[in-house]
């Protein structure tokens, strides 16, 4: 591998690692302040593709969809939890669990009949759409914006986490849900936003990454298989755990199905199974201990 | 007279809060060794150590001969440490009878058998309804142990560690949440239980620890603070101060 | 009073004794299927069998030990394959075919449940189906061993003895012997979630904790749980293979991991005819469903999320709460 590839590589590999953050960020958001593994989260993903797809083709603004996929796909992310999982408190987390996967069932075949089993893709955005050459090499423009991108929002997400009241909110429901309530926090509306939040950015990776990556059905179980490994190798529930584990994640696709492209998914799992040996808490996870 | 348990300068901190700080403890075989100290002294954090739910930040632990410190909480209770719970921790959907046949199958070696029915194995039953009996659950054995009365748990939460048959039982307020008949009735129980058994009680009811106890340890933030025979902890100018406004006296 | 009290604990168990023999009729009426069943509906049955060998093995992980695994389709397609490799490489002969596939599902077995066993709940979930998606990916990208999305093909086996040998030719043979295999494994897991073994892992499902503090080392018996689950698994994927003479990728989607769960909830967790009940609804709803109606996986869905809202406990739940209360008036 030359340098130029290399180079070349690197880059694609942050762009896909920092779609990957968008994901996973919202599935652990979700897990660590619910306890609930979002099995739809990949749906919500590849929905807010289409949704994006369809609105770019309306009204021919890939700009209105970055927008106003995210927001729909939030609203359908509230009717879910409101009306399904909410039912489920009580219940214990795996029914929550379960009637996720069933959810992401439901919503595979929704957009299977709405939007065909064709693969379908996006034009990149006009002002977007050429290369810039630095160091005599060529960056298309579009991905280093993904980059940019990506980087404010993980920045936007950990100023919204540490200093803002909702963020302080999140961090007490995290630590102790009970407790959190019992100082006045309406968990339910907590609850009901930060599943909406993690949809809302698990749809604005899809419409991101739709100029990149095709849009077909099964990318849902695909994208969402990759943000569980890299929730697992980060530890469930910290933003920062799935910020570097998405770039060792994203890295380690790019890199592992440039060199070896017949053994490429085992590089990843390899990393979570030494991950798991030495630390089955995740990279970024304090391990829990309670006073008891 | 030898010593079945042994502590050795046992510390356990939770990040910068030492909760068991530097503790060495003697049990002898037969005691009957009651815990007190006031909320947060680390008393069932003491127990989860004992009993291995936790492992100590430094120090040792011994059984008899036996230095147990690395080992895990399973081969702890076959080791023969039983405990029971502060909070009921019962198999809450299975049948009170097969509560106690879990622990008895495993005592008896037979847990990973896999092709026999489990109500075969004879002799697991008899130790199991003998268990019930020793508590008087025994007309309870069908019932399912997460619908009993409150102070039923508790005797079904001493009837599973009991047909385990350990050497050492540690007993996490045997008595808390009790109505004062049932209190009496847990308190004979305990006080019946063979003398060869040793008893490591928690119990805040001060009545209960000086009708069961012949050894006492005073804990406080961790560290022992007195320990000795009821009475002479009584006297104790110490104890007596961290239990201000609690009478030590006999209530009788 | 010891002996008197046992009995009195043992009804339910000689009323199950009495009412054995009537146990076997599905397997009676099963065995006469085929001569009176078009080959359609016999292909079906094969099917809906096979598959009620992977649910009741995946319960006996969720319902029995309390393990959700979302990665069992690994061990259904590490069968197929195995029975594809070794039909391909070694010996079309059952008996030399069945041990292989079974000891190498085991191998595996061990090495993930050794690793995914680190961890409980939700990252165990999550881990199984890591794994899976893991085999998943391998069989699509290392297509000069896998066939790559084309899949492999298969051979019909035979069963040799020596000189002695018997052609496992048409449809028929083969419908008998998964319909042997659905009995064996239906006989031997129930005889295990009766033994203490089962009664073990009933307690680790209950309170792990508690088991512990009783002397059991539970990662051990999950351990041997998983592996025996993934064994079953594995024949079925075998058995399945032989059916259709040809195994793809698709075996290993996770898909077909929560189409397992969903046999076993919608059909009852924690019992054994459940899942079979189970097997049999989404097989059915799968195979006649979707020759009627294109959209039979949201139907799947919607009546997966009803039972995981409504009724939990699956048909076996609903079974029991309707012969509850209409015995209850009479008491």
């Amino acid at each position: 591998m030359t340098l130029d590839t290399f180079v070349i590589q690197l880059t694609n590999g942050l762009v896909f690692s920092l779609l990957l953050f968008l994901i996973a960020a919202g599935l652990s958001l979700i897990f660590g302040l619910m306890d609930v593994v979002n099995l739809s989260h990949g749906a919500f993903y590849l929905l807010g593709a289409y949704v994006g797809l369809s609105i770019t083709r309306w009204t021919g603004s890939f700009w209105l969809a970055l927008l106003f996929s995210p927001l729909l796909v939030a609203v359908i992310g509230l009717v879910v939890e409101r009306f399904l999982l909410r039912q489920l408190y009580r219940r214990g987390h795996l029914d929550q669990v379960l009637c996720t996967f069933g959810v992401g069932l439901i919503l595979a075949d929704v957009m299977r009949s709405v939007w065909g089993s064709y693969v379908e893709s996006v034009a990149i955005p006009a002002p977007l759409d050429g290369q810039i050459v630095i160091g005599g090499l060529p960056f298309p423009v579009y991905r280093l914006a993904v980059i940019v991108f990506g980087l404010l929002i993980a920045l936007g997400l950990w100023l919204l986490i540490e200093r803002t009241l909702v963020g302080a909110m999140i961090r007490a429901g995290v630590n102790d849900a009970q407790m959190a309530s019992a100082l006045g926090i309406n968990i339910p509306r907590l609850f009901a936003l930060v599943f909406a939040g993690g949809t809302a950015l698990a749809a604005l990776g899809g419409v991101a990454a739709s100029p990149i990556l095709n849009i077909y059905q099964g990318l849902d179980s695909e994208i969402l298989i990759l943000a569980l490994v890299v929730v697992v190798i980060g530890g469930l529930g910290t933003l920062q755990g799935a910020f570097w584990a998405s770039l060792i994640v994203g890295m380690a696709d790019v890199f592992g199905k440039a060199l070896l492209p017949e053994f490429s998914v085992f590089v990843t799992y390899a990393i979570m199974a030494g991950v798991l040996l030495v630390r089955p808490q995740g990279l970024f996870r304090r391990e829990q201990t309670r006073l008891a | 007279m030898s010593d079945i348990l042994r502590l050795e300068h046992v510390t356990r901190r939770f990040g910068g809060l030492v909760v068991t700080d530097d503790l060495s403890l003697r049990v002898a075989v037969g005691e009957r060794r009651a815990l007190i100290g006031p909320n947060g002294a680390g008393k069932t954090t003491l127990f989860n150590l004992i009993s291995g739910v936790l492992p100590v930040s430094s120090g040792q632990i011994w059984l008899q001969d036996q230095n147990i410190t690395a080992r895990p909480a399973a081969e702890r209770a076959i080791l023969g440490i039983g405990r029971t719970f502060q909070r009921n921790n019962l198999f809450a959907g299975l049948s009170v009878f097969e509560n106690v046949c879990l622990a008895a199958r495993r005592q008896q070696g037979l847990s990973s058998r896999v092709f026999r029915p489990a109500h075969r194995y004879a002799a697991v039953a008899e130790a199991a309804q003998g268990v019930l009996a020793q508590v008087g659950l025994l007309d309870r054995a069908g019932s399912i142990a997460g619908q009993l009365a409150y102070g039923q748990q508790r005797a079904l939460e001493i009837a599973v560690a009991l047909a385990a048959r350990p050497r050492l039982l540690l007993l996490d307020e045997p008595t808390s949440g009790m109505a004062p008949a049932e209190t009496n009735q847990m308190i004979d129980l305990i006080a019946r239980l063979p003398p060869d058994l040793t008893l490591l009680i928690i119990e805040h009811d001060i009545d209960a620890v000086f009708r069961l106890a012949n050894q006492i340890t005073v804990l406080s933030f961790g560290s022992v603070l007195a320990e000795g025979a009821p009475d002479a902890v009584r006297q104790n100018a110490q104890v007596q101060e961290i239990y201000l406004g609690l009478p030590l006296e006999r209530a009788d | 009073m010891t002996t008197e009290h046992a009995s009195s604990l043992r009804p339910a168990a000689v009323l199950a004794a009495q009412r054995g023999w009537w146990r076997l009729l599905p397997l009676v009426a099963l065995a006469l299927l085929p001569l009176v069943a078009p080959p359609f509906w016999r292909s079906l049955t094969l099917e809906v069998l096979a598959l009620a060998i992977f649910a009741m093995s995946l319960d006996v992980l969720i319902g029995y030990t309390g393990l959700v695994s979302f990665g069992h389709a690994a061990f259904l397609g590490f069968g197929a394959y195995a029975a594809a490799f070794t039909t391909e490489r070694v010996s079309e002969n059952l008996l030399v075919v069945l041990p292989i596939c079974l000891a190498s599902v085991a191998l595996y077995a061990v090495v993930v449940g050794f690793l995914a066993l680190r961890t409980s709940g939700i990252s165990f979930l999550m881990l199984t189906l890591a794994f899976s998606q893991m085999l998943f990916g391998l069989a699509i990208r290392w297509s000069r061993v896998t066939g790559g999305s084309d899949g492999l093909s298969v051979a019909r086996p035979h069963i040799g003895l020596g000189a002695w040998q018997v052609p496992l030719g048409p449809d028929l043979d083969l419908y008998y012997l998964v319909l042997a295999a659905f009995a064996a494994s239906w006989w031997l897991l129930s005889r295990l979630v009766a033994s203490p073994f089962g009664h073990t892992l009933r307690g680790i499902k209950e309170n792990a904790q508690r088991m512990q503090a009783l002397g059991y080392r539970t990662r051990r018996f999950e351990l041997a749980a998983f592996v025996v689950a993934a064994v079953f698994a594995g024949l079925a994927g075998m058995l399945l293979a032989m059916h259709n003479r040809y195994v793809s990728p698709d075996t290993f989607a996770w898909t077909t991991s929560g189409q397992g769960i969903i046999m076993v909830i919608v059909g009852g967790a924690g019992t054994l005819v459940g899942p079979i009940l189970g097997a049999l609804l989404v097989h059915l709803l799968e195979s006649v469903g979707s020759s009627a109606t294109e959209s039979w996986r949201l139907i799947m869905g919607v009546v997966f999320v009803l039972f995981v809202l409504f009724a939990p406990k699956g048909i076996i739940g609903i079974l029991r709460r309707l012969r509850r209360s209409k015995e209850s008036p009479r008491a």
